[in-house]
């Protein structure tokens, strides 16, 4: 890119950024013929093919022009936006790429003299002129009429007239009050409608200049955006959600009731289809959906525009968000999703397999009554593709939501055998058959195998709380019959317990409460999974945790905090430390740069301390007013509710905190974020961090208590103004990012240390006898005896106390090194005793007998009479020393010694 | 107007009649069990509480004095002389304890402390009558003793269990004793009570057994606990009487071997039999102890089963209350009770249930309890074979068990009339006037 100093000097403050797609030709001429001389242009290129890059390369000779490439296609407003966003004057003025400007050096000059009050929002060239084949028809827009007029009546006149003379084209604005106002790529039409809007309702005050000088030069032909042939349902439907977009604009600075909002885009409609043959049906969807009904197209265009919107509902702006929420709203069970998924099923047995992806592309597995078996299909496509691993994946999906799908099994089997995994296979099959039952095996020709080791692992989790399940289940599918249970009352539990070998207790709460002070666990080897908010509450305590196999949890400092509450925890049940797990496919990398957009993610409740986040957006706004922050995710406390609104007026955040509520997609919210922002007072992990770094986008955490034994030092602050300063500063690494996230947290490392704690605590697990030889001493308490030992598996030191029952041994106890179950039996521990016993080398008559004469000598020593005397009484003598076990310990000890 | 009584430890419901009685006799009541006092409130009885008499100076007092104690013993200790005087003929028991027995030292004197001071103060602010405790075994029962006989208050320990016999114990401290019948007298006085401070009372603890209604029917006992009515139904109760870990070893073998010898002969005796147990009930509620998790309780059900006896019920209720035990024992038909020392005994036979006694020579003390009390002893398992078979079957066997039983009631638990807490409160009036 050429520096300020090769540019200009007259114009130096105002560039013209030129976003370009595969159509070179036109600069090419104009630049020929002169028509840029002396106007400094940046060339923004929506990554168009090397060739053209190459020519427009050349172009950079000319002085004054200058160019920058996306890597990706991202339509002309993102395009525009890409080359603004690199610009280093303040002002700019946007032209097409078949487009030319006259006058430039005066428009210029004065548009940067006009542009200099900040109450001024723009500056427009005075009039546009139509060019058709190389002649200039005259003027197309007087744009005069414009000077003088404010934001808000401006914005009024765009919505109700639906004309705007192009004012994007050849208008001077400011660098950074348009930037944060381009629209995403879902706009290929309307894009400068969405910008001018929104330009006006962010200052609705603002005045609209016209420039006495200057002329914008705009050509007619058939490859024009705009041009007849081009438009589709598709661009249809976007101009009507442009003229949306302008009318909720509109509705935020002045009274615009419901049904004038679809006068307004029936009334667009109309244009359309008078100018291009259609929209009148695509509105009949708009209009049935922002009015709550279903809609029910039965033309071409009703059900393209139908389609297109619930492709693309996730990238519909924000100021559609009512129609967003509307197409969430769309269950799978339509008819038109239903038979998405019959036809691509159709169109797969065809032998079509990209007919069968397209068909399947018009829905999703949300949208579907049963997503397994939309699964099987997809990963039949995947698997025509020979992408294994894709269609592993798409069957391990459909059989979370439902493990005995026979296709999903049957499919699975296959593809094990394929990649050679003959004893996965082995399982999938035996599941196979226990699915579709004997008879129906044997006509479809299957044998079960014999001696197939298919552990059930039933992950028992109270409803609404297995956000955090299906991928771990999904990744185990093929290695153990795992099955979620979402339970709700003891029965379920029950049911869980009965159907598996190991029970998985996903959170420390009332499910295992309950259970493990029942006797259903008895034969299972039973793991809790526990995240961070049971750890402040009553109910690890509550656990019977002698019959809990182990106990993993996602936090380090989860155990010391659990340790704290109940000491012993770690001689009661195996404590395992496994990190949470991204899917990295899920959240693909992107390099990013430092920017604007701010995302906060997840319930917003005291512990989020979003007070923190408003005040250090209050700090960045005061740098720059494009710092805006979007928080995806809902109030759990009304009052907090209250207390946010209110302060982020008080703070005069308005316009730079943007509520999308909650989002099920996180990778595509986070997709044009440049940081994630964590102010929570405490967190056990916080997925959205990693999350974002997955994607290469910067993190921003506050210092919670332990947050350094997860997150890297330098992400971590302090001080609002610690925050401020990591997000303003250029230190940006994508890369790192992402590193750090597969290095620490990826989702293969967790499940392989979740399927070796399923393997250590399985319950046909050895158990193995603690022999005489392996027990180093027996310390008799009251009731019952400490032993200490050495484990039988690994030799490393043990040390527990033997529960009775009536003086009987019972119980096992778990090494914490290597997980053996270790018992003692019966005759062991009498052995063991009678050692203890003879240590004494009196019976127990004598010893009793000894000990009360030493203690008798003992508090009768001069030293004790000497300290221990209180109000004229010697303590010492008080103290009956022959019921005190230390000092039974120490005639023990010296007997010991003694022998 | 009646003087202040300190009733200090009374830690059990089945205490708290001595206490209503002499309250409504007109003695003021002194606690120091907040659970206790409120269980007396809520039968309408007041109570002061000991702490009224702690100020915050006394805790840090103490705390300041053990911390004195601490460098004084850690400056004295290495001077000559100083140490040696801790010899033992088993050496040197202060370095053989090493930092734990010094710890507990420490922590006994702090809290002797404070108490030593709290007392002193309840005396300076109140017209004392007498002390009164459920036992005078620890440190701070005993400082508390001391400090109110050097003030000439009168002191009554009430017996909670059967004495040891004079060859392993040593001669009482001087307060007084309120014992559960004339054996207990006896052994105490072999042990040299004068019989100035040797009363005989009989067991207040007791008194409820004697109430009708915690007398019910086998029929109702069995139905209350959900037990078929038809099968006979064998208690095992278990026991750690001694109260300190030098004999556990000794304990914990004889219980083992106990186990598998009742197993044994249950199997043999009766086949159709079914077995109650109930733990010594420190083995849940001491720390270490909790109840048995449902794996072990399978472990241990599964290895009686492998003696073909089905464990019909365990109880691991956390109280010593007699009362809460009463339809257990009214349900079986015979207690074994593992040793020949447990107050246990007397409790089934005040209930009228038949008792054979393991009669262990492994356990260190003298029995207290011998077949002329209406009890069987087994020796062995061919012993308690016989006593099984005898007690289910034959009822001319019961009924000489039954009168024999009845002749040596009032001489372990005095009066066998379930009015021992009267006679506590008279002895209270006695000594305090």
């Amino acid at each position: 890119m050429q520096t300020p100093s090769q540019r200009p000097e007259t114009s130096a403050r105002l560039t013209v950024v030129m976003h370009t797609y595969e159509r070179p030709t036109f600069l090419q001429r104009d630049i020929r013929a002169g028509r840029w001389q002396g106007v400094p242009l940046l060339i923004s290129d929506d990554a168009s093919s090397a060739a053209v890059q190459e020519q427009l390369r050349d172009l950079t000779a000319h002085p004054g022009v200058s160019m920058v490439a996306r890597p990706e296609n991202g339509g002309p407003a993102q395009a525009a936006a890409f080359g603004v966003s690199r610009l280093d004057s303040p002002l700019f003025a946007l032209c097409g790429d078949d487009d030319y400007l006259m006058g430039f050096p005066e428009f210029a000059r004065e548009a940067s003299t006009l542009l200099e009050d900040p109450g001024v929002l723009m500056v427009a060239m005075p009039q546009l002129h139509l060019v058709v084949d190389e002649v200039v028809q005259g003027v197309q827009y007087d744009r005069q009429s414009l000077d003088g007029m404010t934001g808000q009546q401006l914005l009024r006149e765009l919505v109700f007239g639906g004309e705007m003379k192009a004012l994007q084209a050849g208008t001077a604005l400011r660098r950074h009050d348009a930037l944060p106002h381009f629209a995403s790529s879902l706009f290929r039409t309307s894009e400068d409608f969405v910008l001018i809007c929104r330009m006006c309702a962010s200052n609705p005050g603002g005045v609209i200049r016209t420039a006495r000088r200057g002329g914008y030069y705009r050509r007619k032909h058939a490859a024009s955006l705009s041009h007849g042939s081009n438009m589709d349902s598709g661009r249809l439907v976007v101009n009507l959600v442009a003229q949306l977009v302008g009318a909720r604009l509109l509705q935020q600075v002045e009274d615009l009731d419901e049904p004038t909002v679809l006068g307004l885009l029936r009334q667009r409609a109309q244009v359309l289809q008078t100018a291009y043959g259609g929209g009148l049906e695509a509105m009949g969807v708009l209009e049935s959906l922002l009015s709550g009904h279903q809609p029910d197209p039965t033309s071409q265009e009703g059900r393209e525009a139908f389609d297109f919107l619930l492709t693309n509902q996730d990238r519909l702006p924000l100021e559609a968000a009512t129609l967003r929420q509307r197409l969430a709203g769309v269950r799978t069970s339509t008819l038109s999703t239903t038979d998405a998924v019959q036809a691509a099923n159709s169109l797969l047995q065809a032998g079509d397999v990209q007919g069968a992806a397209a068909a399947l592309r018009k829905t999703s597995e949300q949208d579907v009554a049963d997503p397994a078996a939309y699964y099987a299909i997809q990963a039949q496509i995947a698997w025509s593709c020979e992408a294994y691993g894709s269609a592993v994946k798409s069957l391990c999906r459909g059989l979370v939501h439902n493990p005995t799908h026979a296709e999903c099994l049957h499919l699975l089997a296959q593809v094990a055998l394929a990649v050679g995994e003959e004893a996965a296979a082995d399982r999938l099959r035996n599941r196979l058959i226990a699915s579709i039952g004997p008879e129906e095996a044997r006509r479809s020709g299957l044998e079960p195998s014999p001696n197939v080791d298919d552990l059930r692992v039933a992950f028992i989790v109270s409803e609404g709380l297995d956000q955090f399940l299906t991928d771990v289940i999904r990744e185990l599918v093929p290695h153990v019959d795992a099955r979620k249970f979402v339970v709700s009352k003891p029965s379920e539990i029950q049911a869980a317990a009965d159907w598996a070998d190991v029970c998985w207790f996903e959170w420390c709460n009332d499910p295992l409460v309950w259970a493990s002070r029942q006797d259903l666990l008895r034969n299972k080897a039973t793991i809790c999974r526990l995240h961070r908010y049971e750890t402040f509450t009553e109910m690890p305590m509550q656990v019977h945790w002698e019959n809990v196999d182990a106990l993993t949890v996602v936090a380090e400092h989860l155990i010391d905090l659990l340790q704290a509450r109940i000491p012993g925890l770690e001689k009661r049940t195996l404590i395992r430390h496994i990190p949470n797990g991204v899917d990295l496919e899920r959240f693909a990398f992107k390099e990013r740069e430092a920017g604007f957009e701010i995302a906060l993610i997840g319930y917003l409740h005291g512990r989020k301390n979003p007070q923190m986040a408003l005040e250090i957006m209050r700090k960045l706004v005061d740098r720059d007013s494009r710092y805006r922050l979007h928080v995806a995710g809902k109030f759990q406390d009304p009052a907090l509710k209250l207390f946010w609104n209110h302060k982020i007026e008080r703070l005069g955040l308005t316009d730079h905190v943007v509520m999308h509520g909650w989002i099920s997609d996180v990778a595509g919210f986070l997709e044009d974020k440049q940081y994630v922002l964590s102010a929570s007072l405490h967190e056990s992990f916080g997925y959205t961090i990693a999350e974002g770094m997955a994607q290469g986008i910067k993190p921003v955490v506050h210092h919670f208590p332990f947050a350094a034994q997860m997150w890297p030092e330098e992400v971590l602050f302090d001080t609002v103004d610690d925050a401020v300063s990591m997000i303003t500063e250029s230190r940006y690494d994508s890369t790192a990012y992402r590193q750090f996230v597969q290095d620490q947290y990826s989702l293969d490392s967790q499940i392989r240390q979740i399927r070796a704690l399923i393997e250590a605590v399985r319950p046909d697990r050895e158990v193995m006898e603690l022999a005489m030889t392996a027990i180093d001493r027996v310390s008799p308490r009251l009731i019952n005896a400490q032993v200490d030992g050495r484990c039988p598996g690994c030799r490393a030191n043990l040390s527990f106390q033997q529960q009775t029952i009536a003086g009987q041994p019972v119980g096992r106890m778990r090494c914490n090194a290597c997980a053996t179950t270790v018992h003692v039996p019966a005759d062991t521990y009498l052995q063991a005793l009678s050692r203890y016993e003879r240590s004494a080398r009196l019976s127990p008559k004598d010893a009793t007998a000894e000990i009360r004469n030493l203690s008798r000598n003992w508090h009768r020593h001069p030293l004790w009479e000497e300290l221990l005397s209180v109000g004229g009484v010697n303590l010492a003598e008080c103290m009956e020393w022959e019921i005190v076990p230390e000092f039974t310990q120490a005639f023990l000890n010296a007997s010991e010694v003694q022998s | 107007m009646k003087p202040e009584v300190l009733f200090f430890d009374f830690a059990y419901e089945e205490y708290l009649g001595i206490v209503e009685q002499a309250v409504h006799r007109g003695y003021g009541a002194i606690m120091n069990q907040p659970p206790m006092r409120e269980a007396l409130q809520a039968r309408g009885v007041q109570s002061r509480a000991f702490s009224d008499f702690a100020t915050k100076d006394d805790l840090l007092s103490a705390s300041r004095y053990k911390e004195q104690v601490a460098h004084a013993l850690a400056a004295r200790i290495g001077e000559p002389g100083v140490a040696d005087g801790f010899d033992s003929t088993r050496g040197n028991l202060l370095v053989s304890g090493g930092r734990d027995l010094v710890h507990r030292v420490l922590n006994m004197a702090e809290n002797q402390a404070g108490l030593v001071r709290m007392m002193q103060r309840l005396l300076d602010n109140t017209q004392l009558g007498a002390v009164v405790m459920r036992s005078c075994l620890s440190a701070g029962q005993r400082t508390i003793a001391t400090v109110a006989m050097k003030h000439g208050i009168p002191v009554i320990e009430l017996s909670h269990g059967n004495p040891d016999h004079p060859d392993v114990s040593p001669p009482p401290v001087p307060w007084h004793y309120a014992a559960l019948g004339a054996r207990g007298a006896e052994f105490m006085r072999m042990r040299g009570l004068p019989d100035s401070r040797l009363h005989v009372t009989g067991g207040p603890h007791w008194d409820d057994l004697y109430l009708p209604a915690q007398r019910p029917s086998r029929a109702e006992a069995r139905a209350s606990l959900g037990l078929p009515a038809g099968q006979p139904l064998v208690l095992v109760t278990g026991s750690y009487a001694t109260g300190q870990i030098l004999t556990f070893a000794g304990h914990a073998q004889s219980l083992i071997r106990n186990n598998a010898m009742i197993a044994r002969a249950l199997g043999s005796a009766c086949k159709d039999a079914l077995l109650a147990m109930r733990p010594h009930p420190g083995e849940s509620r001491q720390d270490p102890g909790r109840p048995p998790t449902s794996r072990e309780l399978s472990s241990f059900q599964k290895w009686l089963a492998g003696f073909g006896i089905e464990l019909a019920h365990l109880d691991y209720s956390y109280t010593t209350l007699a009362r809460e035990k009463a339809t257990l024992f009214r349900a079986a038909d015979l207690v074994i009770v593992p040793d020949r020392v447990s107050t246990i005994t007397t409790e089934a036979m005040i209930l009228g249930v038949p008792v054979i006694l393991l009669d262990n020579p492994g356990i260190a003390f003298t029995p207290f309890y011998g077949e002329a009390d209406g009890v069987c002893l087994a020796r062995n398992e061919q012993d308690l074979e016989l006593a099984i078979r005898s007690i289910l079957r034959d009822s001319d066997f019961r009924t000489s068990l039954e009168t024999r039983a009845a002749q040596a009631l009032p001489d372990l638990n005095h009066g066998d009339d379930g009015a021992a807490s009267t006679r506590v409160v008279d002895l209270i009036e006695q000594l305090a006037a």
